[in-house]
């Protein structure tokens, strides 16, 4: 069964961190976009997707995620994933999402980049 | 995991395979999930797109079904396009569509499309003009169709032969519960349109209706209570709807899964016959054949835990992911490990099932099998039986199982019994555990092992039917017979 998802966003003028505790299902989608609105109604060219490194996420989260990515392409932003499983490393290699998101260990990594 | 069981892996398939495959696999099961519990068309389709545009990693998609009769779509979802350019796009498609079906256009509303640069059609140019890769048809009845188009993916990769078969298991998987829910949907307008006739009968003339349908000696009529009458009738009619639609899932069921068992395949040189006979309505067995080569099959049969439509509905899920699993080559031990997985984390701890899966090579004349915790099939040859009893666990009680295979040589008139444990189990009741059991089949199939197998298979039927005769049929019964020319 899939745990419940709670979602947090977190803003600088930097960075905009959405903090994705749980599984990420279809039930997330509404709370999913309503975060990155809230998220990115300033000039931040850069999206964390914080996931809590237990969270799994199903091919309907796989779509959220693709549904933001180009979201944010549109607008020039890029987007950024914490947090992630090996194995849901591999199921994003695998649908392409690696190609246009980057994976990193820390927030502090995309600071210093 | 040892090491025995880290060269099989290793024998034709990656880690990078496994977890794509499991994934394929848990999309198909969750989806069912998702889809089978939904109320409405509109939400169907959303959800199904929903899961296509993830499992595949495309940049946008579109899903619609048309009426017969009806000028607008009768729902369509779309994602990762405007609505406006949707709405445009299924104008146009079924114009298209139309076409093709009166033979005005080239090509097939059947089929499935793949945008190529040497196809031109109007099809074609549709695709290209909003961008879509891939086109899959929906056929819910005859009054209802439509389809899937996929565009882009992320990966830039094309569809894959592997990708296109779990797209269209998972359009059929669409299609059933769209046909329930388009049901259910009609049953409802008649509700509608019934509710109103009772309430102008109500106004102008009430208790009529009433006084007719309820008993005379009904104490409420009796006492002249009004209102607990109208509440029973109420209370029967709701019944009554809902007897209706318990009726119409269950013959949907059997539909489906008349459907899905396949036709005795022709394999050079071996002819095969099988039946499947459900104790209820519908069944918790199947049997299936997958064409793998021209001179090659794979054949399977299993036996899900459980009666009715919640077993039913796992044997469907179960016959999907072994096609899926099958068209991949993987080797036998391989395919029963995966399935088993797949059981294991997505039944409950109280579902399993048995499971008998060989590969036939007719070129070779090779009979590869691997037996899931299913009773042995057996091998008559020179009238002698041989059982098949190599394998592992049953599927869906341990989350690693490993499993061995054996390769029998086929000689000419070899027959092969493969079959569920409803044929040895005929014939017992709550009072007696009496039953048909192996002994009688070994001698059932020894004694006409000269007959062509689809008379061998008739006779074996007569036989367990003649000793079960009288007695209610508790469990699914089903056989496959294969018999080597000679």
């Amino acid at each position: 069964m899939h745990r419940e998802c709670k979602i947090n966003v977190h803003k600088t003028d930097q960075l905009v961190i959405i903090e994705v505790l749980g599984d990420l299902t279809a039930a997330a989608e509404n709370a999913m976009d309503a975060a990155y609105h809230e998220g990115c109604d300033n000039n931040a060219r850069n999206i964390l997707i914080k996931f809590d490194g237990k969270s799994r996420i199903n091919s309907a989260g796989i779509a959220i995620m693709i549904d933001l990515v180009i979201k944010s392409q549109e607008k020039g932003r890029h987007i950024f994933m914490s947090g992630v499983s090996e194995h849901f490393q591999k199921i994003f290699k695998l649908v392409g999402l690696t190609k246009y998101t980057t994976i990193v260990a820390s927030e502090e990594e995309i600071r210093n980049v | 995991m040892t090491s025995e069981a880290e060269n099989r892996y290793a024998d034709g398939f990656t880690e990078d395979a496994l977890v794509r495959r499991v994934y394929y696999l848990n999309t198909l099961y969750e989806l069912n999930q998702e889809i089978s519990t939904l109320k409405d068309a509109r939400a169907v389709l959303g959800a199904s797109l929903l899961y296509l545009i993830g499992v595949f990693g495309v940049k946008r998609g579109l899903i619609v079904i048309y009426k017969a009769g009806q000028a607008q779509p009768h729902e369509f979802a779309h994602r990762g396009m405007h609505e406006d350019t949707a709405i445009n796009a299924v104008r146009q498609l079924k114009r298209h569509l139309e076409d093709m079906a009166q033979g005005h256009s080239p090509g097939s509303m059947r089929e499935v499309f793949v945008v190529r640069d040497d196809i031109d059609s109007p099809m074609a140019a549709w695709l290209k003009d909003y961008q879509f890769r891939v086109w899959l048809p929906l056929e819910i009845d005859e009054q209802t169709w439509g389809g899937i188009a996929l565009g882009e993916r992320l990966s830039e990769m094309t569809f894959t032969a592997e990708e296109l078969e779990l797209l269209s298991t998972i359009a059929l998987n669409i299609q059933s519960v769209l046909n329930n829910v388009l049901l259910i949907e009609a049953l409802h307008q008649s509700v509608i349109k019934e509710t109103r006739i009772r309430n102008v009968f109500q106004r102008y003339a009430p208790g009529t209706v009433i006084n007719e349908v309820l008993n005379p000696s009904n104490e409420a009529l009796l006492l002249g209570d009004s209102q607990a009458v109208r509440r029973m009738f109420d209370e029967m009619i709701a019944r009554l709807e809902e007897q209706h639609t318990l009726e119409q899932d269950l013959d949907l069921a059997h539909s489906v899964q008349a459907y899905l068992l396949a036709e005795p395949p022709h394999i050079p040189g071996i002819e095969v016959a099988a039946r499947s006979i459900p104790a209820r309505s519908v069944c918790g067995d199947f049997y299936d054949f997958i064409s793998l080569n021209p001179y090659e099959v794979g054949v399977s049969l299993a036996d899900v835990s459980g009666k009715g439509v919640s077993a039913a509905m796992i044997a469907m899920m179960l016959q999907a992911a072994t096609r899926m699993c099958v068209g991949s080559y993987y080797p036998i031990p391989a395919i029963l490990a995966i399935l088993n997985r797949f059981m294991f984390r997505h039944t409950e701890p109280t579902r399993f099932a048995t499971m008998f899966y060989a590969q036939v090579n007719a070129q070779r004349h090779t009979f590869t099998y691997s037996s899931a915790g299913h009773p042995p099939a057996m091998l008559c040859r020179n009238g002698v039986i041989q059982l098949l009893e190599k394998g592992g666990p049953i599927v869906g009680v341990f989350e690693q199982c490993l499993y061995d295979q054996e390769t029998i040589e086929l000689q000419p008139q070899d027959v092969l019994v493969i079959y569920s444990d409803g044929v040895t189990d005929a014939g017992v009741t709550p009072e007696t555990d009496d039953a048909f059991g192996e002994e009688r089949l070994e001698a059932v199939v020894v004694t006409y092992a000269s007959l062509p197998a689809h008379a061998l298979l008739d006779k074996i039927s007569d036989e367990v039917a003649g000793y079960a005769s009288g007695h209610k049929q508790f469990d699914d019964i089903t056989l496959i017979i294969m018999k080597v020319d000679g």
